[in-house]
């Protein structure tokens, strides 16, 4: 079971990356660009770190 | 391949080839819009690849990057903008 979470949440961390980077080579603006950063950074940064603190254990 | 040797590299390709590519190209305010994408992503990879290893004394590299790249974010910020 945990090591189902871990792998849902690491996915989830890199599909958001992923969809993020695309996004912001696609768009054409500095300011549509720098909206597909905050993903990055608050939402997979924290799916990641939470697949691996879960990995890891709190001990 | 455990499955965070593979995350960092699907972050490699999908997340720091386009933020290279940004970072290479246009003018220099969408560069710099590259180089904070192109840090982020390689904290990420950082820590993955730390996992991947199990030495979690390598954490110590992507939090060192953390600041770095915040501090030279805002460097670059202000060389960017107009002299007064």
């Amino acid at each position: 079971m945990r090591n189902v979470v871990v792998d849902v949440l690491l996915a989830a961390g890199l599909l958001v990356t992923v969809a993020s980077a695309v996004g912001a080579l696609v768009m054409r603006t500095v300011y549509n660009r720098m909206h597909f950063l905050t993903p990055v950074t608050s939402l997979a940064g924290p799916l990641l770190g939470l697949a691996l603190a879960i990995e890891n254990g709190w001990a | 391949m455990n499955p965070w040797l593979l995350g960092a590299v699907v972050l490699m390709a999908g997340g720091l080839g386009p933020a290279l590519w940004i970072g290479a190209r246009g003018d220099p305010v969408n560069r710099l819009v590259g180089l904070e994408l192109g840090s982020a992503v390689t904290v990420l990879i950082l820590l993955l690849l730390s996992q991947a290893a199990g030495q979690s004394s390598y954490l110590i590299v992507p939090l060192v990057l953390v600041l770095a790249s915040f501090a030279g974010t805002l460097v670059f910020t202000r060389l960017l903008g107009p002299r007064p």
